[in-house]
């Protein structure tokens, strides 16, 4: 098992250290790491979708102490397309971490981060199913909160919200009136 | 031809839920079975979806706070603050501070109602029905003082953005402080019931164990995370609202099994109880309420404000795009967390533990479908 690094200050400024460490961070994805925002209160990485996996797995190997958890995953429509949030929590100290990915609508893809971490199954089966964000290496993309049959992304903003309740038999009243109220009434009824 | 005294087994495809008793919701668990034996539990959820996500986007920030009560509906004081301050963090707006010991008080409160109500369920699943009663009784008492104060014993729609709807009525600390002076002998009386119960025990000691390394991959948070050995609680580590002014311990307990998340809930129902005596005995005089615009239009940006809910971590991720109503709003659920883990903690397990692990994983369908 090789050494753990010790976990990030939380004093003042970032200290030497850390800087190394990020620094070797930055080294390894000169190109994936688009943008870093480091603070006392977060860290927070913009990435490319494709070094994802790649990107977290070298964050937990130099940054991350050993023991942190999954916290959240998520997606939210920006103009340029999807962004998938990932956030993890440090036990030891209240830093927020998180990473993000923006894919394009049309072509929604993402690695994985099930192998990271086990709470990612079900959070990428919720983004997949609610933005239409496929992940690639993911063992069960099933519906997970929608009926296995519902077609469309509902949390795009381009969702069209289905007027008339898709599992509800229509009224017959209103479609066949003849058939409930008799010919005659029925006529009477669309003539008044 | 095979020997006739010989049996075979078939793997069994049995479903718990959606209607079930004991599932604490509309849940229904797919469970594989050789026998009476799990080898496969697979939450199937989305029967309480309301897409409360994708409503928040068509609300505006003050017509919300209903919809966020509706989320853990047995912790909606809790669901209302990290919601108000969600949305007080992104609009820039400061509470006065007799607004942040009253919405400690009710926090914990609802912390105490949610937990006896844990108390309740776990006990009545598991055969043992007298404690329900017992702790319902003094449930009751907490749902009376919020009804005192709010005019609802649920879901209450109390906090706004800014402050609440109004100021404590008279009479309402003396009759907590009463409360309070009557729980610790109650919580002998559970525990008498319930935690020193050699049935209890031997139905959750060593059930459904979660590793501490699983815990944290699935993201767990709370109870169930402090019963596997850490001390990971918001109201110490992040320090929102008062709670820095209080002085309370974490409670955690090692094992990571049925056990040891009753243990963690047995010890805060007391910290609920010290940290609301000594609120009350900080609160400061002043106003509830400060002036907040008509029409709320914070900045364009977000944040994500998380608080200790009796479930564990809830967070509220708030994204404007400087109009009134929220850009995106996505709620980290504790429950949806603590519930994904359930494959790990029942596989290889008795059928019969299945209730006792659901039920100490404390979740609430509201939290997890959203």
């Amino acid at each position: 098992m090789s050494e753990s690094p010790p976990p990030p200050s939380s004093q003042n400024a970032p200290d030497e250290a850390l800087q190394a460490r990020l620094q070797q961070l930055r080294d390894e994805f000169p190109e994936a790491l688009l943008e870093e925002r480091l603070s006392e209160a977060e860290m927070d990485f913009t990435v490319a979708p494709a070094a994802l996996a790649d990107f977290v797995d070298a964050l937990r190997r130099l940054l991350l102490p050993p023991q942190h958890a999954f916290c959240d995953a998520c997606g939210v429509e920006r103009a340029e397309g999807i962004e998938a949030v990932y956030r993890l929590s440090l036990l030891m100290e209240p830093r927020r971490v998180t990473i993000r990915t923006l894919v394009p609508r049309n072509k929604a893809l993402l690695p994985t981060l099930t192998h990271l971490y086990k709470g990612a199954l079900w959070a990428e089966r919720e983004l997949a199913e609610m933005f239409g964000v496929h992940f690639e290496g993911h063992p069960d993309l099933r519906h997970l909160l929608l009926p296995e049959d519902w077609q469309g992304y509902p949390l795009r903003k381009d969702y069209e919200v289905p007027r008339a309740h898709p599992y509800l038999a229509p009224d017959p009243l209103r479609e066949a009136p003849e058939r409930v109220l008799g010919a005659e009434a029925a006529a009477e009824d669309a003539n008044s | 031809m095979s020997d006739p005294t010989v049996g075979t087994t078939d793997e069994l495809l049995v479903n718990m839920g959606p209607q079930h008793p004991s599932t604490h919701g509309v849940l229904r668990v797919a469970l594989r079975l050789d026998g009476e034996k799990v080898l496969g539990a697979d939450p199937d959820i989305g029967y309480l979806h309301s897409s409360m996500e994708k409503i928040a986007e068509a609300l505006d920030y003050k017509q919300y706070v209903p919809y966020a009560d509706r989320f853990d509906y047995l912790n909606a004081m809790g669901n209302e603050l990290c919601y108000v301050r969600a949305v007080e963090r992104l609009a820039g707006i400061t509470v006065t501070p007799r607004c942040e010991y009253i919405r400690v008080i009710l926090a914990e409160l609802n912390r105490l109602a949610s937990h006896m109500l844990y108390f309740a369920a776990i006990g009545i699943d598991l055969g043992a029905t007298t404690v329900f009663l017992y702790t319902f009784r003094e449930r009751e008492l907490i749902l009376d003082l919020f009804e005192w104060i709010s005019g609802q014993r649920l879901l209450y729609h109390f906090l706004r953005i800014g402050g609440m709807r109004n100021d404590l009525p008279d009479g309402w600390t003396d009759k907590v402080r009463e409360l309070l002076a009557l729980l610790p002998e109650r919580f002998e009386e559970y525990d008498d019931l319930l935690t020193r119960n050699r049935i209890f025990i031997g139905r959750t000691r060593g059930v459904g164990v979660i590793s501490p390394e699983e815990a944290l991959e699935y993201g767990m948070s709370g109870p169930c995370l402090r019963a596997c050995g850490f001390p990971y609680d918001l109201r110490k580590l992040d320090g929102y609202s008062v709670y820095p002014e209080l002085d309370f311990n974490v409670c955690v307990e090692e094992g990571g099994d049925c056990y040891a998340r009753h243990l963690v809930r047995v010890a805060e129902l007391r910290e609920s109880v010290k940290i609301i005596g000594q609120a009350l005995d900080r609160l400061p005089e002043g106003d509830v309420n400060v002036a907040v615009p008509r029409k709320l239009k914070p900045e364009a940006g977000e944040v994500y404000e998380r608080v200790e809910s009796p479930r564990g971590e809830l967070g509220c991720y708030l994204v404007s795009d400087g109009s009134d109503k929220p850009w995106r709003m996505h709620w980290r659920a504790p429950s949806f967390y603590n519930l994904s883990a359930l494959d790990t903690m029942c596989t290889g397990g008795w059928m019969a533990d299945m209730v006792a692990v659901i039920a100490s994983t404390d979740i609430v369908l509201g939290d997890v479908d959203r």
